[in-house]
């Protein structure tokens, strides 16, 4: 007979009395309220959703550093506050209402009263703090892979057991983006780990252990880890936020795409989010459900930038930049490589976010002629074999590529031979690509493809990685300019309203200087069965690391 | 040479494989381009203070002699140190990933031995006749085969039919042992089938060879000439005499299962610990991709060393050379 895991764990909670008394989708607190939670949803509520995603399992614990769970952590974790997907703008999280002092050096929450964690232990904004206090204490080590979300946060304080205190050493204008979604613990479990030089806290598990669901205190509870195969989550009782209407979900970790669609079509899986663009005619005709939106990500050309670059100096030239640029078909590129699932780019914050995309920021209209003729006026006339030759070399550049990005490679090849340009891909995983770009102090390559994002809703990350202080870690062009690394300073310590014009900026800089040539918009693909409904896509996925209880509202359909 | 003397000489040599083998696997993956920590692009809003506190907790901060010396070290204890991925100990890994990949893996290796033993004496038996012909250019077609594109159109044609990805259902709970047992079958069919296939030619076209040059010998021809039973002279008087060459590709095949079987299992989606090298390369996580080529390593010296001994058990003319 076959049974779901994740019901039996929910079921065994209720009778260890786990469970909380109030409703499991009447309102619970502002921060949910009821809008996902129809009376028809109800009637439908229950059952385990079985999803597939690329990828392998990492580790459960914050702090480990390399490959962490980002999504399941956001699953099993309150954020004080969450995103909401239709306006993009914060919603109350575990907090329930917040402000800040004039000056953005004192941010204060109100956390939701006589909330619980998955144990039945309170759950306060005493959890909040030590939080806080602890990645800030440990970020220099143990925590240093949150250290990120905490700049300048002096203390995380809480004066009682709802209210929470952060204060900065400056004004911070996007703490909401930073402290505000990092996911909580329970002090009671990870406090004893945060001692002496807290090492233990990277090498706690933090897996689900003799059948007990790892601490939660967001809408689920993790239940069971099996490495590179499956998560499975069930309802968190407790949940102080409107709780979900299925029982659970599961997550399949696939390590081939095609495997994964075969999967779906197949039954064996419920939904998948990161539909291969190359899958979706025949999803759509197996009768799947296939929705796509804007993502956050885009795809880039790197011409190397940097000014200590060795050999084919030529690429430094910013009229053979823009005839690089005015050689691209941006529309063939979103039509062949991305099959029409893409829109042609032209910022590194593309407009799906249009509080921060700059809409000033426009592509150079495909124009080979005119490419032709800049490097014509350049003096690099063609040789006898069609490619041209600049101080005494052939035209003829490495382009450093991803395997997946074979399609793209060609499809440049092509359009960069009508300019009289050779392209050689060489082809190499992330972790090699990175090193040949950044080896040589970034001296060494000439042309890279490649994928980047914002990194959420708000465009933060994405910006910090063309700043000089990312160089060697997640700085994948090369780019360093101290005048927008000022401006990204700049942009941190101000309001929403005083960081747009800034990241503003910022973005006609890097399209200025060619960092990278923006390519394409992705979008992103997600798909599901017809019997089930309700899900909330954010431009990362159905079960991405943004806190936007995008599994919340799912239910059964018919 | 005496019997002794033959075993601590072949003892010696897989001691010093062994070692090597250990050496060489601290030296080839610090030298993939790109490092653990060299990367951050995939930790959101990463500091430098992260890649800092990684390259020392990892011990990559230390010079290669220094990091060599502590990885000889612990290894000396029985420590294979924690995976850069989750922290979590290698041996714990890898024992998991081990006990998924035996199954699936041992299940292709027999089938394939089974099927290419019995194609291979059938092949050399009617040698030249459109059976041979057609045996032989199938195992060579197999052969020949890229074991992922094999996989892939394995998956193609039988999506909808079979699993596609992983080896269990991971929703069932407590299922009854038959219930078990045929999940995981199911699920076991593709990867398993695949192994079998690639691994079949070459079993076929070895013990072919093998059993041509047995047929061709004069005791052969003799019991021709006695009267004896094709099945006789097949059973008893070939395909014992057959069994060296093939004795060495089993005892090759068994020291491969530990490995599993990297291609087949990551396009199946299969957690046996040829995905587990697969996502380590991918993530440059040394101590498992250490502790995955020391086990390999280990089952591969000691499966030859085994043949080694067979042999000296099955052809009295090694002792003398």
């Amino acid at each position: 007979m076959r049974r779901y895991a994740v019901l039996a764990v929910a079921g065994a909670l209720v009778l260890s009395g786990c469970s909380s008394s109030t409703s499991e989708t009447g309102p619970s607190n502002a921060a949910g309220g009821t809008a996902t939670s129809s009376d028809a949803a109800t009637a439908k509520a229950g059952g385990t959703l079985r999803l597939g995603v690329s990828g392998t399992t990492g580790s459960v614990n914050l702090f480990s550093g390399l490959q962490g769970e980002y999504a399941t952590f956001t699953a099993i974790y309150p954020t004080l506050v969450a995103y909401d997907v239709d306006t993009q703008d914060f919603k109350p999280g575990f907090a329930d209402t917040w402000d800040t002092s004039p000056d953005l050096t004192t941010w204060t929450f109100h956390t939701h009263p006589d909330a619980k964690w998955s144990d039945g232990e309170p759950l306060s904004a005493r959890d909040a703090a030590f939080t806080l206090s602890t990645i800030v204490k440990f970020q220099q080590g143990p925590t240093a892979s949150y250290a990120g979300y905490v700049s300048h946060l002096k203390t995380a304080e809480a004066p009682d057991d709802n209210t929470l205190v952060l204060q900065y050493e400056q004004p911070v204008g996007n703490a909401l983006a930073q402290a505000g979604t990092v996911q909580l613990l329970p002090e009671h479990v990870w406090g004893p780990l945060a001692q002496a030089d807290g090492s233990a806290l990277k090498s706690f598990p933090n897996t689900p252990t003799d059948g007990k669901p790892t601490v939660s205190g967001g809408p689920f509870m993790l239940t069971e880890q099996k490495t590179d195969d499956i998560e499975l989550f069930a309802r968190n009782p407790n949940y102080f936020g409107t709780k979900p209407l299925i029982d659970g979900f599961g997550v399949k970790f696939f390590s081939n795409d095609d495997a994964m669609v075969s999967a779906l079509k197949n039954g064996d899986i419920d939904a998948i989010q990161d539909v291969p663009t190359t899958a979706v005619e025949s999803l759509k005709s197996a009768g799947l459900v296939v929705t796509s939106q804007p993502g956050v990500g885009y795809s880039g050309l790197y011409i190397n930038p940097t000014a200590q670059k060795t050999k084919n100096m030529e690429l430094l030239d910013p009229k053979v930049r823009e005839a690089f640029e005015r050689a691209i078909d941006r529309d063939q590129v979103a039509q062949v490589v991305f099959l029409g699932h893409a829109q042609p780019g032209a910022s590194v914050v593309p407009p799906a976010l249009p509080k921060w995309n700059n809409p000033a920021v426009t592509p150079l209209p495909f124009d080979p002629g005119m490419a032709n003729q800049l490097l014509d006026q350049a003096g690099f006339a063609k040789g006898g074999d069609g490619i041209r030759v600049a101080n005494g070399h052939p035209m003829s550049y490495e382009l450093l590529i991803q395997p997946t990005d074979d399609t793209e490679f060609r499809v440049l090849q092509t359009q960069f031979q009508a300019i009289g340009v050779k392209l050689n891909a060489r082809a190499l995983d992330p972790k090699a690509q990175f090193a040949a770009i950044s080896a040589n102090n970034y001296a060494d390559y000439d042309l890279a493809l490649g994928s980047g994002t914002t990194g959420g809703y708000d465009p933060d990350f994405g910006l910090s990685s063309f700043a000089c202080f990312a160089l060697g870690q997640f700085n994948r062009s090369g780019y360093c300019d101290p005048a927008y690394d000022k401006l990204y300073m700049q942009q941190s310590t101000g309001t929403q309203a005083d960081r747009q014009p800034l990241v503003g900026q910022m973005q006609q800089m890097l399209s200025d200087a060619r960092v990278p040539v923006v390519l394409a918009y992705p979008e992103h693909i997600d798909a599901w069965s017809k019997d089930w409904t309700g899900f909330k896509q954010t431009p990362e996925g159905i079960f991405s690391y943004l806190p936007a209880d995008t599994l919340t509202g799912v239910h059964r359909a018919g | 040479m005496g019997r002794g003397r033959y075993v601590a000489k072949r003892l010696g040599f897989a001691a010093v494989t062994v070692f090597v083998a250990i050496s060489m696997n601290f030296v080839l993956f610090r030298a993939l381009p790109g490092g653990a920590v060299s990367d951050l692009s995939r930790v959101p809003r990463a500091t430098p203070a992260l890649q800092r506190a990684l390259a020392r907790d990892f011990g990559l901060d230390k010079s290669l002699p220094e990091q060599y010396v502590l990885y000889l070290g612990r290894l000396a204890q029985g420590d294979l140190g924690v995976s850069f991925d989750d922290r979590q100990p290698v041996a714990a890994k890898l024992r998991t990933a081990l006990g998924n990949s035996l199954p699936m893996v041992a299940v292709g290796t027999l089938l394939a031995m089974f099927l290419g033993v019995l194609t291979g004496v059938i092949s050399a038996w009617r040698r030249g006749t459109t059976t041979d012909y057609l045996t032989t250019n199938l195992a060579i077609g197999f052969f020949s085969f890229p074991a992922q594109w094999l996989a892939l159109m394995l998956l193609i044609v039988f999506a909808g039919v079979l699993p596609t990805g992983g080896m269990a259902d991971g929703f069932l709970i407590q299922p009854s042992l038959w219930e078990r047992v045929q999940d995981q079958a199911v699920h076991m069919t593709l990867p398993a089938l695949t192994l079998a296939i690639g691994l079949y030619g070459g079993y076929t076209l070895i013990v072919r060879s093998a059993m041509l040059d047995t047929l061709g010998e004069d005791y052969i021809l003799t019991a021709r000439a006695k009267g004896l039973p094709a099945r006789t002279i097949l059973c008893k008087h070939a395909l014992r005499n057959a069994l060296l060459p093939t004795t060495t590709l089993i005892a090759l095949s068994l020291g491969h299962l530990v490995a599993g079987a990297i291609l087949v299992e990551t396009v199946f989606s299969w957690p046996g610990i040829g995905r587990a090298v697969y996502e380590s390369v991918l993530n440059r996580d040394y101590p498992v991709l250490q502790g995955a080529f020391l086990l390999l390593t280990l089952s591969v010296v000691i499966c030859n060393l085994i043949a080694d001994l067979i042999y000296f058990r099955l052809d009295p003319r090694v002792t003398s050379t």
